[in-house]
């Protein structure tokens, strides 16, 4: 017997669309009922006919594959753009949507034309204004907008093009025709998901990507960057960044995304100046010029001198810079009023009297409530249509998002008729139509082994236009597809739906260029050679310094819980150290007993607290500071470094929790935690150590690091001299395993338990990574290359840092050469302890000191004044 | 009437300001009834960069920088213009005629006034206007005659109080609690004109406040004024704007009278406050705001010729 062909098994699988709805996977619209045989669309059946080999059984491994993927790669989305708010792992389905020749041509004559005419009507409404007075545009959608910026008036944009990216949000119709159905130019997202996505599927399907001639995406980015630095006001020298508006933001993912993949500098309005109407980025060697910024912030914040004045997101002056032509902004502020979806029902009119042509691609019907005409013909017909506001995200307007008639009851229809008769202006009216499906692989979550099915659910394409100068433009030959949740029809990211990759077929040679620009110039190379921005840096600095707090949490928290439980009894003088300790380090919180009084009750409320929820700042709370560290420098990490950066954070965090629930802190769990949490730290720092340029961003990660270790190490060992700690067996064998160092010690000197071992050891070994003579050697050498000085010679920060050359092993122990003590016990370590109490304080005065010479700027606090 | 204003605005910093960057609109307009003679604006420290250009309300704006560390800023502008009487408006078009010219139809005809229509920062949409407006506005009166009894009811209404009120406090809020200053009044009366459809503008100046023997005193915030300007459709294409003071109760041709004097016109204060900035630095600041009004056509024999209103504003 023969097995069917996998083209003709995925169709038997396959649920067909919904009826009425275009079936992307059957290629034409769903009718009721079941769907006769051998009906695959061509495309589709060439990528099945591909998966021949292993058969749709191995669907669900990729699917698997996909998600560990995007996990692995922290592809996330953020979900509210705020501090608080979920991060949740971007959602993508394992089938592209597939775009024959066809269809692509006319989706991408229809976007060419359209991008064109926007910036034909953008060119109007900032010069002359012909449009308004020939009534073809009504003031409302421009001066009645608030998205249209007054202080950019008369002001042209470098180059003489306003738009070089814009996204077009396609819905295609049961007939199988394209619509428009909004347009996205002030800061539209999306260009570096969709690189992932492609990256992540194209890996997936290896051969049906190869042979069914899907075009590639890099020429695309590539003709944005050359015509970026085309037109730059320093030509191809110019240096671009990327503008920001911060981690929280609901796409920060792809912002430090986009910026590696096109090599630009990840900015934020802090990390800038205007000076002499010139843009300036603030690095850790001064001030570097800025000549072009692509925007990822919404205009109103860009400048609180002209825009919102409690903005913190722009830099003041900046429109300032904008209009004296120095700076090139991507795309020209002041495009939000093209957003609108009012604008559709005008753009037909708009392309016949600037272009002379009739436009290619249709909108869906679309009514401005404000022509009364129009809401007198459109009001009837709402439970059809979709609400739409014609001023989105203006608070004053009191809009929301989209509403769909269907969806309201016969007295919220009356409700929305009334709103809308008595604020025309506000509502925008837009028909709909049933979207098409496309087929999306559903596994089985309750039985992962089981086989997954093809389900088909509704998706909205978007695609983007860049401009490749002189007033033309290039469609990017993919995109964006976002699909539906379940049976929704309102695709949208915030909403929980997904996301597909968009395979659009050529009939041509593909064009496999990649993004590898044109050589850079040696000027250019020499500027770019490491510039870390004094935001960065600060970030970076944190990052090494939580980086070394958990680490040393992590290992005081494993010895206090081993010392408590272990074999041995352990001492008074033991306990007390590691009770000062938990104290020290915020293990415990205030007010809790030390563990030589209620030995019990210290050990709970240690366990209790590990991850550092509030108000306590533990192991977890660590690990939550490393996170927002790094995520603040996002850009500068691998993806491995920060995929381990999130699950050491995210494990610890779930397993405290659980723990928490069931109220049963064990010691051993917790044991199994931070056994956990200490391999996760092991890997993070290799990754720091050996995966990192080592540029001054790096150096300032070191030095946060080795300056943490510096206070950790002689504040512990202050501690166990003062509580006689190190005196016992117990307690010296904790000491030196506090500072992993067990191992050397016994390879040195086998058992041995003497001070001055112990001190040779962990103060004056220049071999051992956790004596203080290395942490202060290293810490000489980092700070004196970070000052840029000469080889060998020391910068006035690193001889804040005790010389380790001067110290003496009998002086600090205080005997002489032989070994002869002068006194005993520790309390006469007077030496060592001078020592101690001066790299304590090293610590910190180097902090502030670095702290003053290297990020005042970027903390520096701006405000508005106004009379 | 020939008359000079000294404007002059100063900051004290407490720790210094290392870099700066201001706004500013204090520079009056040339209209058909009043002619800028001369105008210089001087800043101390002397700044990095000062540079004027026009907005697009044809408003000098000027854009003024500093870099280095400054403990004191001294912003003075000093400016002599001719001002003439105010003249009453020739003006009997309806109110709803005006209306429906602002409403967009694709055969109608566009006015570039319509700007005046929508909303502004500090003028937000509320029914609230309209509620209050409404007595105002009865059917086919003339925009001027509905427009003037709203300015003596707003007058009469509400409370003029220093201090009751912030910069930036909306029209809205200024409303409900019926007090304000100046700025106050005249976003009330704007926001209520635009919620009936009207075109209203902002004018920010200054108003001579001692009074000509004979008459009475005049209350202008410190010297330093706004009312509001509202279009009548039916003037000469030129000049359609006629003023109305709120908070003195006068209207007028061009101005609400001889003693006004216009600085720049906007939607709301947003657009024309007479200077904004930021700073970085200088946690603590002192503002102080000094307007001096002098006529300069009255003889010195007369011994006329002397600080008319002098302000002191102090923010802490």
């Amino acid at each position: 017997m023969h097995a069917p062909s996998v083209p003709t098994a995925a169709q038997d699988f396959a649920a067909p669309a919904a009826a009425g709805h275009f079936d992307e996977l059957r290629g034409h619209k769903a009718a009721a009922g079941v769907p006769p045989a051998n009906d695959l669309a061509a495309p589709w059946e060439r990528f099945f006919d591909h998966q021949a080999s292993d058969g749709l059984g191995d669907l669900n491994h990729r699917a698997a594959s996909l998600e560990r993927q995007i996990r692995d790669n922290g592809v996330t989305y953020n979900v509210y753009s705020d501090a608080g708010g979920p991060q949740r792992p971007w959602s993508l389905d394992l089938f592209p949507l597939i775009v024959t020749p066809q269809s692509w041509q006319q989706i991408e004559a229809g976007v060419l034309q359209r991008v064109a005419l926007l910036d034909h009507v953008m060119a109007d409404v900032y010069g002359p204004q012909q449009l308004l007075a020939r009534n073809l545009l009504p003031p409302a959608l421009v001066h009645g907008h608030p998205g249209y910026l007054r202080c950019m008036h008369g002001a042209a944009p470098v180059g003489g093009t306003y738009l070089h990216i814009a996204a077009f949000d396609l819905a295609r119709g049961p007939d199988g025709n394209w619509w428009l159905v909004s347009q996205r130019t002030q800061a539209p997202s999306g260009l570096g998901y969709l690189m992932e996505n492609r990256l992540a599927v194209s890996r997936l399907f290896p051969q049906a990507f190869e042979h069914m001639q899907v075009q590639r995406l890099a020429g695309a980015y590539r003709a944005l960057m050359n015509n970026l630095k085309a037109i730059s006001p320093d030509g191809p020298d110019s240096h671009i960044a990327l503008l920001t508006p911060g981690p929280y933001n609901e796409t920060y993912f792809e912002h430090a995304y986009l910026a590696r993949y096109l090599g630009l500098t990840l900015v934020q309005g802090g990390d800038m100046l205007v000076r002499d109407q010139r843009l300036y980025l603030k690095t850790l060697k001064g001030l570097v010029p800025i000549h072009a910024l692509l925007k990822r912030l919404d205009d109103q914040f860009l400048d609180p001198l002209e825009l919102r004045s409690d903005s913190t997101l722009g830099v003041p002056g900046l429109l300032q810079a904008i209009r004296a032509g120095n700076v090139l902004v991507a795309n020209a502020p002041g495009s939000d009023f093209l957003e609108s979806a009012a604008l559709l029902g005008f753009l037909p009119a708009l392309s016949r009297h600037l272009l002379g042509q009739e436009l290619k691609l249709p909108a869906m019907p679309t009514w401005w409530c404000g022509e009364r005409s129009a809401m007198e013909e459109v009001l009837p017909r709402l439970a059809e249509c979709a609400i739409k506001p014609t001023y989105p995200g203006a608070v004053d307007h009191g809009n929301v998002g989209a509403v769909l008639g269907r969806d309201l009851s016969p007295r919220e229809l009356d409700e929305w008729a009334g709103r809308i008769a008595r604020q025309g202006d506000e509502h925008t009216i837009q028909s709909y139509l049933p979207l098409s499906q496309l087929p999306t692989w559903q596994r089985e979550a309750s039985n992962p082994a089981q086989d997954g099915r093809i389900v088909p659910r509704s998706f909205m394409l978007r695609v983007f236009a860049v401009s490749k100068g002189d007033q033309s433009w290039q469609v990017l030959p993919g995109g964006l597809a976002r699909v539906a949740h379940d049976h929704g029809e309102i695709a949208t990211m915030q909403r929980g739906g997904s996301s597909a990759d968009v395979w659009v077929m050529t009939r041509d040679a593909v064009d496999r260029t990649t993004l590898l620009a044109p050589a850079l110039t040696p000027r250019a190379v020499t500027q770019r050679k490491r510039l870390v921005t004094s935001r960065a840096a600060e970030n970076l600095y944190w990052l090494g310094r939580y980086t070394e707090r958990s680490e040393n949490t992590i290992a005081l928290a494993r010895l206090t819980l081993e010392c408590l439980n272990g074999e041995r009894p352990s001492s008074v003088p033991l306990l007390a150290w590691l009770g000062k300790m938990a104290l020290a380090n915020a293990l415990v919180l205030p007010g809790v007993p030390g563990a030589t009084q209620a030995r019990r009750v210290f050990e709970r409320s240690l366990n209790a607290s590990l991850g550092g929820t509030d108000p306590a700042t533990s192991v977890g709370y660590n690990l939550r500071a490393v996170r927002l560290a790094g995520s603040a420098v996002r850009e500068r990490l691998s993806q491995e470094h920060w995929g381990l950066i999130v699950r050491a954070q995210e494990e610890l965090a779930q397993a405290c929790a659980a723990q928490s629930r069931s109220g049963d802190y064990s010691s051993i769990e917790t044991l199994s935690i931070l056994k956990a949490a200490g391999q996760h730290m092991a890997a993070i720092t290799g990754a720091q150590t050996d995966r990192m340029t080592r540029d001054d961003g790096w150096r300032l990660l070191s030095i946060g690091r080795h300056i943490e270790r510096l206070r950790f190490l002689s504040a512990s060992l202050a501690r166990g001299l003062e509580s006689g700690s190190v005196e016992s067996e117990a307690g010296f064998e904790a000491m030196v395993a506090l500072f992993d160092s067990t191992i050397t010690f016994r390879a040195q000197f086998q058992q041995v338990r003497e001070m001055a071992a112990l001190i040779d050891l962990l103060v004056l070994d220049r071999d051992n990574p956790r004596s203080l003579a290395w942490v202060a050697h290293t810490l000489r050498g980092r700070l004196a290359k970070l000052a840029g000085s000469e080889p060998n010679a020391l910068s006035e920060l690193s001889l804040r840092v005790p010389d380790p050359g001067v110290w003496n092993l009998a002086e600090l122990c205080a005997c002489d050469e032989d070994g002869v003590a002068s006194a005993t016990g520790v309390e006469n370590l007077t030496a060592l302890r001078d020592l101690l109490d001066q790299c304590a304080e090293a610590a910190f005065d180097l902090s502030e000191a670095i702290g003053a010479t290297y990020f005042t700027h970027s903390g520096e606090a701006k405000q508005s004044v106004g009379a | 009437m020939k008359v000079q204003v000294t404007h002059e605005t100063r900051y004290n910093y407490v720790p210094a300001v290392e870099v700066a960057q201001h706004m500013a609109y204090l520079q009056p307009l040339n209209t058909a009834t009043q002619q800028l003679l001369s105008h210089t604006l001087q800043v101390e420290p002397r700044p990095d960069q000062q540079t004027p250009a026009l907005d697009v309300y044809g408003n000098t704006r000027t854009f003024i920088s500093l870099q280095t560390a400054h403990a004191q800023l001294r912003v003075v502008a000093t400016s002599i213009v001719a001002t003439q009487a105010r003249s009453m408006p020739a003006s009997d078009m309806a109110w709803e005629p005006v209306r429906e010219r602002f409403r967009y139809r694709a055969d109608g005809d566009y006015d570039a006034a319509a700007e005046f229509v929508f909303a502004s920062p500090y003028v937000a949409r509320h029914p609230d206007f309209a509620t209050y407006a409404r007595a105002s506005f009865a059917p086919a009166t003339s925009l001027f005659t509905a427009a003037s009894n709203l300015m003596h009811r707003i007058h009469a209404d509400f409370k003029y109080e220093s201090k009751s009120t912030e910069i930036n406090t909306p029209a809205l809020v200024a409303l409900a609690q019926r007090k304000g200053v100046c700025q106050d009044f005249a976003h009330i009366m704007i926001a209520c004109l635009r919620q009936m459809g009207l075109a209203a503008r902002y004018v920010s100046g200054y108003l001579l406040t001692k009074p000509a023997p004979g008459t009475h005193r005049l209350i202008g915030n410190d010297a330093s004024h706004a009312w509001v300007s509202v279009l009548l459709p039916d003037l000469p294409q030129t000049a359609r704007w006629c003023d109305f003071d709120p908070t003195n109760d006068r209207c007028g041709w061009g101005s609400p009278g001889e003693g006004y004097i216009v600085l720049a016109t906007g939607r709301d204060y947003s657009d024309v406050s007479p200077i904004r900035g930021v700073i970085h630095g200088g946690a603590n600041h002192r503002l102080r705001v000094a307007v001096t009004v002098t006529p300069l056509d009255v003889t010195p024999l007369s011994g006329q010729a002397q600080i008319q209103a002098q302000s002191t504003t102090e923010l802490p």
